[in-house]
C-alpha cells in the first residue's frame, strides 16, 4: 500500500514537484545542519549527489541516463542532468527496495540469473520511481548486459537510445573512433537540450575532471603512505563521484575535501594499521551488509579499493574528446585482463597487501570470467585472494553467516602467513 | 572419425568461434580457419577456469582444447562479441594452446566503425602473416573472398528448398559446419550445387581432406545426396524457425526432437546456421574494405546495438516461410540473447508468430523437460 502510494507521488509529474523536490530540499538542508553525522568531505558528496537527483526529480533540465562508464563531463558541459540507472539500483538496494524492483524487472522478462544491480535499476523504472529521461546513453564496456539494459530503459520511456562504443584497446584508429562518437553524442544531446554545444563550457568540465583527478591522486598517495587517513573501504563509495560528478564543480570540490581531510588526519597521530591489510576487489554489497566490519572483527584492515583508483591519465582540455575517449578506453576492466592483472598487482604493490578480496556479485560474467587468472597472477605474488559470492543488492542472495566464516579464515590464515599475527605484520611495514 | 583427425590437415588450423571472424583472412594466409564446434565430454578442466555461470559452449571449446581434442591448432581468434569470448581470451593466453588474437568487432554499423573494423581486419593480416610467415597479398585475398562467396551462395540455395522440401534441420546444419572446418575446394564442388547431376563426381575424390567431426561426415553425405536428382518428399509438420546463437553439433538432438515432435524447421537465424553466411562480399574495390562492410552490414546479433533490424529480419522469414512459431535457441547465461527476448516476443507478436525459448547446456541436457515444452508450444500452434 505505502509502496504504491510512493509509486503513485513519483509517478505524477505535479506531487513530485510539490512534494519530492522540496523532500529532496529538506534533506539537504539535514545535511548542511547536522555537522556531526558525516564529515564535511562526506557531507558534500551526500549533497552533491542528492542535488543531481533533486534535479533529475524537478524535471526543469533534460534528464539523460546514464550507465556507469559514460564520460559525466559531456553532460555537465550541456548543463543537462546525468541520472545512473545503476546508481539507481544501488539506491534501491540500500533502502531495501531490491526485491521489489527486481520483481518487477523480472515480470518485464529480465534474465533472472543476470546482473541483479542493473535489473534491479530497471526493475526501478518499470515501477515508474524514476524520473523521465530525455535520452538514454550507455557504453559498450564493462559489460553485455549494460547496453541492454539501457536499451531496454529507453523504450520504456520512448527515449532516444545512444550507445558509445568502446574499443578494446587505445589504439589510434580506436581512439579516432570512439573521440568521434563523443563528438557525435554531444551534439544529438544538445539538440535535445535545445542548445549548442559550448566548446568553451566543455574546455572547462575537462580542467574540472582532471582538477578532481589530482585531488583523488593526491589522496591515493597519502592512503598509501597511512592508509588510515581514511577509513576502511570508504573508497568504494567513490564509484558515483568518480562516474557521475567529474567535470562539475562539485566534482572537484569533492575530491579536494576528501584529499584536505586526509593531509588534516596525517598531520595527527592515527591508530597504526593493524593486522594483515586487504585489498578489496570489483565491488561490495549495495545494502547494509557485514563485510567490513567481520573483517575489522577479525584484525585486518582494507587498505584499498580497486574502484577508487585513478586509472586515467590527465586530459588534455584542448582536445576534449579525444582526453575522454581516452579514459573511456583505459578503464582497467576494459581490454586485456592482463591490463588488469597488472593494475591489481602494482596496487598490491604499493599498499604493501596481504591479500585480496573479490566480492562476486551473481550474474556478473566478466568479473566471475577473470577471477581464475586473477587468483593465478596474485599467488604467483604470494598473495592469495578470496572470493566470496553473493548478491550486490538483494540481501536475501547474500548468506551472512557462510561469507563470516570465510572471512574470518581467510583473516586467519593471512595472519599465519605473515609471521606471528598482526603484530609481525605491523613491524614488517 | 574423431576430433583429433584434423590433425590429419596440412596447413596450420587456426581456430574461431564467433561468426564475425573474417575467415577469408585467415584462408588468404594459407591457413586452414575452422570453427570449434564445442566439446561435450571435455568441459572438466575448464570448469576450474571458467565459472559455471558463463556460456557453456565457451567452456566446452575451452575443455576440448586443453584436452587436446582438437588436435593441434595454430591458435585462435577470437572475436570480442561478449563477455564470455573477451574472458574467453584472456584464459585462453594464459591456458590454452598456440596464440591468441582478440578481434575487436564494433558494435554500432556505421561509417565510422567501418573504418575501425578495417583497421582491425588489417591488424588480424598482420598477426596471421607472423604465423603463415608471408604476407597477405591482395589476389589471394580476393580468391578467398570468391571462394567463400560461392559457398555462401551454393549453401543460400540450400536453405531456399528448405520450405517445401524435406530437408531436416540436422542435416542442413551439418553442411553450415562443413563450409566452417573444410577447404571451400570441398564445399564448392560443382556437385554441392547442382543436384540434377547424378553424375558428378563423389565429393571426397582426390581432395586429400577428411572430415573432422560426426556432423561434417554427415554434411558430405548429404552433399553426395544432393548430387542426385532431388527426391520429391514434401516437407509436413508445423512450420516453425529457429533463431538463437550457436547451435553446436551437441545440442543437434533437440533438432530431431523438434522433428519428432511434429515440427518442421523453415528456416534458421542461427549464428551458427544460415544467419552467420548470409550475405556476400563484393568483389569490386578495396577487399579489406568491402571484407569489413559485409561482415559489419550483415544480420546483426544480438550484442550489436541496432538488434532490432534482427527481429524484423526474422519476423519476414517467419512470413516468407510461412512459419508459425520461431524456436529461440540460446546458450546459457547469454545476456545479450536473454535480453532481447522480452521486444523479440513483442515483434513477433505483431506478427502473428508465437516464441518459445529454450536455453542450451552442453553440461547439463534436459530432454525430456525441453521435449515437453516443444511439444506443448507445437501443439499451441
Amino acid at each position: 500500500m505505502l509502496f504504491d502510494l510512493i509509486r503513485w507521488a513519483l509517478a505524477n509529474d505535479r506531487f513530485r514537484r510539490g512534494f519530492v523536490a522540496p523532500a529532496l530540499r529538506f534533506e539537504i538542508l539535514q545535511l548542511a545542519l547536522t555537522p556531526f553525522r558525516a564529515t564535511r568531505a562526506e557531507r558534500l558528496l551526500a549533497e552533491a549527489g542528492l542535488r543531481l537527483s533533486l534535479r533529475a526529480f524537478e524535471g526543469r533540465e533534460a534528464v539523460i541516463y546514464t550507465s556507469l562508464f559514460t564520460p559525466p563531463e559531456l553532460l555537465h558541459a550541456l548543463g543537462v542532468v546525468p541520472f545512473g540507472l545503476e546508481a539507481a539500483g544501488a539506491g534501491v538496494a540500500a533502502l531495501g527496495l531490491a526485491p521489489q524492483a527486481l520483481a518487477a524487472a523480472e515480470r518485464a522478462w529480465a534474465p533472472v540469473d543476470a546482473c541483479s544491480i542493473l535489473r534491479a535499476g530497471l526493475g526501478v523504472a518499470y515501477l515508474g520511481l524514476l524520473p523521465r529521461p530525455q535520452a538514454v546513453v550507455a557504453t559498450s564496456s564493462l559489460c553485455d548486459s549494460t547496453p541492454k539494459v539501457m536499451a531496454a530503459a529507453a523504450r520504456l520511456y520512448g527515449a532516444p537510445f545512444f550507445l558509445l562504443d568502446v574499443p578494446y584497446e587505445a589504439t589510434p584508429p580506436a581512439l579516432a573512433y570512439l573521440a568521434g562518437q563523443l563528438e557525435d553524442l554531444t551534439g544529438s544531446l544538445a539538440a535535445i537540450a535545445g542548445r549548442a554545444p559550448d566548446p568553451a563550457r566543455l574546455t572547462e568540465a575537462v580542467r574540472l575532471s582532471n582538477e578532481a583527478r589530482g585531488h583523488l591522486d593526491r589522496l591515493t598517495a597519502q592512503r598509501v603512505a597511512c592508509p588510515g587517513v581514511l577509513p576502511p573501504g570508504d573508497g568504494q563509495g567513490f564509484l558515483y563521484p568518480i562516474n557521475l560528478l567529474l567535470g562539475s564543480p562539485a566534482g572537484a570540490t569533492v575530491f579536494r575535501a576528501f584529499a584536505e581531510e586526509a593531509a588534516g588526519r596525517a598531520q595527527r597521530p592515527l591508530p597504526h594499521v593493524r593486522g594483515p591489510r586487504v585489498l578489496l576487489l570489483h565491488v561490495l554489497p549495495y545494502f547494509r551488509h557485514h563485510i567490513l566490519d567481520t573483517l575489522q572483527a577479525a584484525g585486518a584492515c582494507v587498505v584499498f579499493e580497486e574502484m577508487s583508483q585513478v586509472y586515467w591519465p590527465e586530459m588534455d582540455p584542448s582536445q576534449p574528446y579525444l582526453g575522454l575517449a581516452r579514459r573511456c578506453i583505459a578503464h582497467f576492466d576494459n581490454g586485456p585482463l592482463e591490463r588488469r592483472t597488472e593494475a591489481v598487482l602494482e596496487l598490491a604493490r604499493r599498499f604493501a597487501v596481504d591479500g585480496a578480496l573479490h566480492f562476486s556479485p551473481h550474474g556478473c560474467r566478466q568479473s566471475w570470467g577473470a577471477l581464475q587468472v586473477l587468483r593465478d597472477a596474485l599467488a604467483a605474488a604470494g598473495m592469495p585472494l578470496l572470493e566470496l559470492e553473493g548478491d550486490c543488492v538483494d540481501a536475501r542472495g547474500c548468506p551472512e553467516g557462510q561469507q563470516r566464516t570465510r572471512l574470518m579464515a581467510f583473516v586467519e590464515a593471512l595472519g599465519q602467513r605473515t609471521g606471528e599475527g598482526n603484530r609481525a605484520t605491523d613491524e614488517r611495514r | 572419425m574423431g576430433m583429433n583427425e584434423l590433425s590429419t590437415a596440412p596447413e596450420p588450423r587456426v581456430a574461431w568461434l564467433c561468426s564475425y571472424t573474417p575467415v577469408e583472412i585467415v584462408a588468404a594466409m594459407g591457413l586452414r580457419p575452422v570453427r570449434l564446434p564445442g566439446g561435450a565430454g571435455h568441459e572438466a578442466r575448464a570448469r576450474s577456469i571458467l565459472p559455471a555461470a558463463l556460456c557453456p559452449y565457451l567452456r566446452a571449446c575451452l575443455g576440448a582444447a586443453l584436452d587436446g581434442a582438437y588436435g593441434p591448432l595454430a591458435g585462435v581468434i577470437v572475436a570480442n562479441g561478449c563477455d564470455g569470448l573477451r574472458r574467453l581470451a584472456d584464459v585462453w593466453a594464459r591456458y590454452g594452446p598456440g596464440f591468441v588474437h582478440l578481434l575487436d568487432v564494433p558494435r554500432r554499423r556505421d561509417e565510422a566503425a567501418l573504418a575501425y573494423l578495417t583497421s582491425q581486419f588489417t591488424a588480424l593480416a598482420e598477426r596471421l602473416a607472423l604465423v603463415a610467415r608471408r604476407a597477405l597479398t591482395e589476389h589471394a585475398l580476393r580468391l578467398a573472398i570468391a571462394e567463400r562467396n560461392a559457398t555462401r551462395r551454393l549453401l543460400g540455395e540450400l536453405d531456399a528448398r528448405r520450405q517445401g522440401q524435406a530437408l531436416p534441420v540436422r542435416e542442413l546444419l551439418s553442411l553450415v559446419d562443413l563450409s566452417a572446418e573444410a577447404p571451400p575446394a570441398v564445399c564448392n564442388l560443382s556437385s554441392f550445387s547442382a543436384p540434377s547431376n547424378p553424375a558428378a563426381p563423389p565429393l571426397r575424390s582426390g581432395l586429400g581432406w577428411e572430415p573432422p567431426l560426426p556432423g561434417a561426415e554427415s554434411g558430405l553425405r548429404l552433399a553426395e545426396q544432393l548430387a542426385c536428382p532431388p527426391a520429391a518428399t514434401p516437407a509436413a509438420g508445423t512450420p516453425v524457425v529457429l533463431s538463437g546463437n550457436v547451435f553446436t553439433p551437441d545440442d543437434r538432438p533437440l533438432a530431431g526432437l523438434i522433428e519428432a515432435a511434429g515440427g518442421w524447421v523453415v528456416g534458421d537465424d542461427l549464428c551458427s546456421g544460415v544467419r552467420g553466411l548470409a550475405g556476400e562480399v563484393t568483389e569490386e574495390g578495396d577487399p579489406m574494405q568491402a571484407l569489413a562492410r559485409r561482415y559489419l552490414e550483415r544480420v546483426p546479433c544480438p550484442r550489436m546495438a541496432d538488434a532490432a533490424a534482427r527481429w524484423d529480419d526474422l519476423a519476414d522469414l517467419c512470413g516468407r516461410r510461412e512459419a508459425r512459431g520461431v524456436i529461440h535457441l540460446s546458450q546459457e547465461y547469454c545476456d545479450a540473447s536473454l535480453y532481447e527476448l522480452a521486444p523479440l516476443h513483442a515483434r513477433l507478436e505483431r506478427a502473428g508468430v508465437r516464441l518459445l525459448h529454450l536455453e542450451l547446456d552442453a553440461d547439463a541436457a534436459t530432454p525430456g523437460q525441453a521435449r515437453t515444452r516443444v511439444e506443448a508450444f507445437l501443439e499451441g500452434l
